[in-house]
């Protein structure tokens, strides 16, 4: 099985959040920002393990529901400089109350952006010739051809952060299928802090 | 019941997630390939007929140049010269730079070769020789454009003309070299 992570990967993930309002809990500001690292194992001829860690922001549509988008980067040491970028958006419904948690949920399909920097190549012909081959980088955005699956929590810690915690198992369907699976752990700060309400 | 504007901000999302799956798109910065010239090999003699070589001073010229690689010898003893070369090793590595053709051989289809092949020893009953040539209106100056030919074992004279090897519908050459 090829493992075409080899050329790096990121990933496109919908990720959605089902709250439940707990008795205390708070209004959210616009926009949260945070972080996020793990770690992502690839399967293919074994384990491929590769650590990831990214920022995120939250733009909150209202009080139970907002789009989350984040950006986890890995970077492949293969003599080339080989990065990956993670990108994630979600739809969140819920309120966070402090101390209580949010089950997550992840949604049937992403994606996965690769980087690659090449360097100047020198190839030497039969007949003596040489072709120079310039420097140059390459990106591909993927359609949303992996399916994935998996869930997790967020836990407010008090009124400036929560916590979050996640897993998730993947299945690319495309010409060189790989699975894999991550974990992540975050901290998400609201920009203004959590103020106290009642939502009902 | 939910806030119409909950539902909008849903919706908008999963419009997003639909553009996003129909598409993707790639972005590659790669410059145009620099190529630099190998050596010349000039033709000191003029062929008896047009792009055939076959008496020994003719021959020469592909053997006895910088940039052919192998053993060679130039066997005359039939009416048509030959070039004779050993082929020694699982994975034999011979190159012989034909001279410069100039004005270019227009409109080159195939290369014609006439052969005898001793086997020695233990050997495979076909081998493939490839032709790169060295084109003015070549599609891609970086890739030459290469042909194929299988030669059978055999100590009769037989021909084998190339084919089609790195381009399905290659369109005829202006041929500098071979």
């Amino acid at each position: 099985m090829k493992l075409v992570l080899s050329l790096g990967i990121g990933l496109l993930n919908l990720v959605a959040l089902c709250g439940a309002a707990g008795a205390q809990t708070l209004r959210v500001p616009r926009v949260e920002v945070g972080g996020e690292a793990g770690m992502l194992v690839a399967i293919g001829e074994g384990l491929h393990p590769m650590p990831t860690a990214g920022p995120t922001v939250t733009l909150h549509i209202s009080q139970q529901d907002a789009i989350e988008l984040a950006a986890d980067t890995i970077f492949l040491g293969s003599g080339q400089s080989t990065g990956c970028t993670f990108f994630n958006t979600g739809a969140r419904r819920g309120v966070r109350p402090i101390g209580q948690g949010f089950d997550r949920s992840t949604p049937p399909e992403q994606g996965y952006y690769t980087y690659q920097k090449v360097p100047e190549r020198r190839e030497t012909r039969p007949d003596g010739s040489a072709v120079m081959y310039p420097a140059h980088s390459t990106g591909e955005m993927s359609r949303l051809n992996i399916a994935i699956f998996g869930g997790g929590f967020e836990r407010g810690l008090n009124r400036h952060a929560s916590f979050r915690l996640e897993g998730s198992g993947f299945l690319a369907v495309h010409d060189d299928g790989f699975l894999g699976f991550r974990i992540l752990a975050g901290v998400s700060v609201p920009i203004g802090g959590y103020r106290a309400a009642t939502i009902k | 019941m939910q806030p119409r504007s909950n539902k909008r901000g849903i919706v908008g999302l999963l419009c997003c997630v639909v553009v996003s799956a129909a598409t993707g798109c790639e972005l590659d910065t790669a410059g145009t390939p620099q190529v630099i010239a190998g050596p010349l090999v000039p033709s000191p003699v003029a062929l008896h007929a047009p792009y055939v070589w076959d008496t020994r001073d003719e021959l020469m010229v592909w053997t006895e140049n910088t940039v052919s690689l192998g053993s060679f010898s130039i066997d005359n003893h039939d009416s048509n010269g030959a070039i004779a070369a050993r082929f020694a090793g699982l994975y034999p590595r011979l190159i012989l730079r034909g001279p410069d053709i100039d004005p270019p051989a227009r409109s080159t289809r195939a290369v014609r070769l006439r052969y005898q092949w001793f086997p020695d020893g233990v050997s495979s009953p076909e081998l493939w020789l490839f032709a790169s040539f060295e084109a003015t209106n070549a599609p891609t100056r970086d890739v030459q454009p290469t042909t194929r030919l299988v030669l059978n074992t055999g100590p009769e004279w037989k021909e084998a003309e190339s084919m089609p090897w790195n381009q399905p519908a290659r369109p005829p050459l202006d041929v500098r070299y071979l």
